[in-house]
């Protein structure tokens, strides 16, 4: 007979937020909002439970977030500590087992199916890792324990901050009857409103209607979601040695003002160009679609992509198709407000060659890689770089982007 | 909160136990800083280096000081003062 498989969601409570408590101790028991720079620009990555009350949430801008509560404390984020603190969280979690997949910079997923029973159980194996993260790192998390990665989020999201909580297969049918369709994992606001349409506003609901009914409305999706509404989730814990390859890879960045100024936004995308270009070369990558992504002030954002033969590797050469698609936009009379770059349709290990590829110039890339490694980035830059406003952050607050670097080994 | 970046080197006195790193006092523009609390701890790289950063009280302010193991050399990267 086939093993029941038992999950455990492991979620850091306000994650960036609690950081920063730990860090400073005067944040502590206040309100603390942390996001990009402390200006009304940027947008709240997290919240602290102090300041969750006031009805702030991820997402929200600054300005808003000041409205609902004026005595909130602004902290610009730090996503290196995040990141070395989150890899820190996975160390503890992959000593129950090597099934663990990175969700997001704040979330685990385990599968304990197989390994349990060495520990004593999977709520044993819950109960050390809080211990083990409040006594080494001294903060706290919400474990969740299901059959699925469904129902193990579901029991996450059940008792926050510091909870711990299990559903069990016997239990699940009670669970899903009264629950909001909302509450489970994957059913987003648009898949909420077009359920309520058609009178179901609860798991248990949903459950009980026709998956030819629900096929009919939702096409595929028809299937998952008769799945959840009886809490049945089969997707596999995908180790995070195993993640499936990358499918782009971009930075943006947010201007500290709005601007129309043709040098300075090339100058950023150059610089931006250069960072997916090292991250490209890093990893063994090289594509030849490139995508340039421009947000003005009005908050309207253009996304365009342009494909050319040949797969690139070079920031500069990355540059140059970006900024082709820049000087078709320069009539705009809106000022920007910020400027990205990803390069998609990625192979992996082919390297820029061609026939008459300047071999001085990849030595010389090869070169300038080896010093930043040594030294950090942009210790050896382009000239036109210099003086450019502070560096550009990556997505650092993307929480679904699952970063090479956040890897435990 | 008042955060100042300051990013200068400064002179620690710290315990080195097997792995782990302690700092014990500093001294910034000629004053010493008995450090209380280490308040938390995390790493970064810069290039092949790797960064020790520690955030640490006075028991009045905050402080991030740098410990650069490739150069052995340690900086006061910033304050946060209420």
């Amino acid at each position: 007979m086939e093993k029941q498989r038992t999950i455990l969601l492991v979620d850091m409570n306000a994650f960036f937020a609690s950081v920063e408590q730990l860090s400073n101790a005067s944040l502590r028991g206040k309100p603390v909002l942390v996001g990009g720079s402390p200006s009304q620009r940027s947008v709240v990555a997290a919240a602290s439970y102090e300041a969750r009350p006031y009805g702030i949430s991820s997402g929200m801008s600054f300005t808003e977030a000041l409205i609902l509560c004026p005595g909130a404390i602004l902290v610009e984020g730090n996503p290196l500590k995040y990141a070395d603190t989150a890899r820190r969280v996975f160390r503890i979690c992959t000593d129950y087992t090597d099934k663990m997949e990175v969700y997001s910079i704040d979330e685990c997923f385990l599968d304990v199916t197989e390994t349990q029973d060495r520990f004593g159980g999977a709520w044993k194996i819950a109960q050390a890792i809080k211990q083990r993260i409040r006594k080494e790192l001294g903060l706290t998390c919400s474990i969740g324990i299901g059959p699925n990665k469904l129902l193990s989020k579901l029991a996450a999201g059940m008792k926050k901050p510091d909870g711990l909580t299990e559903i069990k297969p016997e239990d699940v049918k009670s669970i899903l009857e009264d629950l909001p369709v909302e509450k489970l994992h994957g059913i987003g606001e648009k898949t909420r409103i077009r359920l309520a349409r058609m009178g179901i506003t609860t798991a248990g609901a949903l459950g009980r209607v026709p998956v030819e009914s629900l096929r009919q409305r939702f096409g595929i999706l028809g299937d998952l979601l008769h799945e959840m509404g009886n809490g049945i989730d089969h997707s596999p814990v995908v180790p995070y040695y195993s993640i499936p390859d990358a499918k782009s890879m971009g930075h943006s960045y947010t201007l500290s003002r709005n601007t129309r100024d043709w040098n300075v936004i090339h100058g950023h995308l150059l610089r931006l160009s250069e960072m997916v270009g090292r991250r490209l070369r890093e990893q063994n990558y090289a594509g030849r679609t490139i995508t340039l992504i421009l947000r003005y002030e009005d908050m309207y954002t253009f996304v365009r992509q342009k494909s050319i033969p040949e797969y690139l590797d070079d920031g500069y050469a990355i540059y140059k198709v970006a900024a082709s698609i820049l000087r078709q936009r320069e009539d705009d009379e809106r000022s920007i407000r910020l400027v990205g770059v990803s390069v998609s349709n990625l192979v992996k290990g082919i390297k820029q060659l061609g026939l008459f590829t300047d071999h001085r110039y990849s030595t010389l890339l090869r070169t300038l890689d080896a010093i930043n490694d040594k030294y950090g980035e942009f210790t050896i830059k382009r000239a036109s770089l210099l003086g450019l406003e502070s560096q550009p952050k990556t997505h650092g607050f993307d929480r679904t982007q699952i970063a090479h670097h956040l890897r435990p080994a | 909160m008042e955060t100042t970046q300051i990013d200068e080197d400064i002179r620690v006195c710290a315990a080195f136990n097997g792995r782990k790193v302690r700092p014990i006092w500093f001294r910034w523009r000629d004053r010493y800083y008995q450090v209380k609390h280490i308040n938390f701890n995390w790493s970064s790289n810069q290039g092949s280096a790797k960064i020790h950063h520690y955030a640490v009280t006075d028991g009045v302010n905050t402080y991030e000081l740098c410990f650069n193991s490739r150069t052995m050399e340690w900086t006061l990267s910033r304050i946060y003062t209420e």
